[in-house]
């Protein structure tokens, strides 16, 4: 504690501090906390222009020990907060990745048991239509056999893929690069539509340590769902920046935006609003971003587009 | 003629190999699960051998394993319903791996290149 009576004469007082208070006399008391100091009280006679009595500092020191007390409650309480934040977001996590292990190996296995007798199916189908291919009818019906046999093996290699352990390699790169790659992939496809692709890539966003192929399967995926809501055309906009220690990738699209109920389960294995999809192009992107300890969200307005970003964060060491 | 030793557990698959292999101008073989192809292969010594993964009394891995420790020159194809496994024929030593499809053209193609 410092009680300064004099301070406009005292040589050892910091003048820029004094002509700042403009008071002769003030008191500093420490806010201690653990044997910390956290911080000061400083009090002056500024306006009363009186003395400042022995009452005053010891009551002012009572109010110091009980605000320094106070302070550091607060800051633990916050520094709780964070950590309840960080370990729910790990849960929902751990809880994403156990589903989706559970729903992958389920998948995989009446995936397998369907697959099996479909050959089969559709191998007979495959030979009916050689061996009857003068006879008008069953060559129709058996086309019909095959064309749904295939249908389904589609469904079934994409729900395998799904539930497909994978393996991942991390190198350092570029995300604008990897982007602008998997744009060019996509551009005949987007210019048949047709869809005017606006790309706004930040060059100053720094390199990430990312799988290159996971990561693209992902941009594939986002760039592929904002199309197909455009079937009449539009415009996609490919933005890259830095926020909040974050690469940010949005991937928006003027298409036919999503309903809230849509919205809810967007990334349910599974879930899909498209008549021949199964769902799991989502599920699988999210996992993605979520082993590169990034997140994506989604918003969207019914009948004007909808707006994917994927934040991934930047690693310090690769800065 | 090339003999063709076909092990799957499935009996409506092993009708359809056996069809349409044959038709190729194959001679096909058959093997009920890993056991029985062991014992099939000191037999007739095929020429190839399809393998499927999941299989009652042994699984096709181990099968292969027992069969080309001693025959180390038989080509396998790996036909399986499963594409998980696709990176690691390698080193179970198989020649390929075709994932099932009634279309039999991949595993014909396959047939062809390696006998």
């Amino acid at each position: 504690m410092i009680l300064e009576k004099h301070a406009f004469s005292n040589p050892n007082i910091d003048k820029k501090f004094v002509n700042a208070i403009d008071a002769n006399e003030f008191v500093c008391v420490p806010l201690i906390f653990k044997d910390k100091t956290i911080g000061v009280i400083c009090a002056d006679n500024v306006y009363s222009r009186k003395p400042i009595t022995d009452e005053q500092v010891e009551l002012l020191s009572i109010f110091a020990n009980r605000a320094a007390l106070a302070i550091s409650n607060a800051e633990v309480y916050r520094k709780l907060g964070e950590k309840n934040r960080q370990l729910k977001e790990t849960r929902e996590k751990l809880i994403r990745s156990e589903r989706l292990a559970v729903i992958g190996n389920m998948a995989a296995y009446i995936a397998h048991e369907i697959r099996n007798p479909l050959v089969t199916i559709g191998g007979f189908a495959r030979i009916l239509l050689r061996e009857y291919a003068d006879h008008k009818k069953v060559k129709h019906n058996t086309e019909v056999i095959i064309e749904e046999v295939n249908r389904l093996e589609k469904i079934l290699a994409n729900i395998m893929d799904f539930s497909k352990p994978i393996k991942t390699v991390k190198t350092l790169i570029q995300i604008n690069e990897l982007l602008e790659n998997t744009c060019t992939l996509m551009e005949p496809y987007l210019k048949s539509i047709p869809i005017q692709l606006d790309k706004k890539f930040n060059t100053t966003i720094p390199k990430s340590i990312v799988d290159q192929t996971q990561l693209k399967q992902v941009f594939l995926n986002l760039i592929k769902n904002a199309a197909e809501s455009m079937p009449q055309g539009g415009k996609l906009t490919i933005e890259t920046m830095v926020e909040d220690e974050c690469i940010q990738i949005d991937i928006t699209d003027t298409g036919e935006g999503m309903s809230p109920e849509v919205m809810q389960n967007l990334f349910v294995p599974f879930f899909t609003t498209k008549v021949d999809g199964t769902g799991v192009g989502l599920a699988v992107s999210q996992k993605i971003v979520d082993d590169h300890d990034g997140f994506i969200k989604a918003k969207s307005v019914l009948k004007e587009g909808t707006t994917f970003s994927i934040f991934l964060p930047v690693k310090k060491d690769t800065a | 003629m090339k003999t063709i030793l076909v092990v799957e557990d499935d009996k409506n698959q092993r009708l359809l190999y056996e069809k349409e292999l044959s038709l190729e101008g194959y001679n096909i073989i058959i093997a009920r699960d890993g056991l029985e192809a062991i014992k099939k292969v000191k037999e007739h010594v095929p020429d190839l051998i399809i393998m499927d993964i999941t299989m009652p009394k042994m699984n096709g891995i181990e099968a292969m394993g027992k069969i080309l420790s001693e025959h180390k020159k038989i080509p396998v194809i790996i036909n399986t319903a499963y594409t998980s496994y696709k990176d690691d024929f390698m080193s179970w030593s198989a020649n390929a791996y075709v994932v099932k499809s009634s279309d039999l053209k991949e595993l014909k193609d396959k047939i062809k290149e390696l006998i």
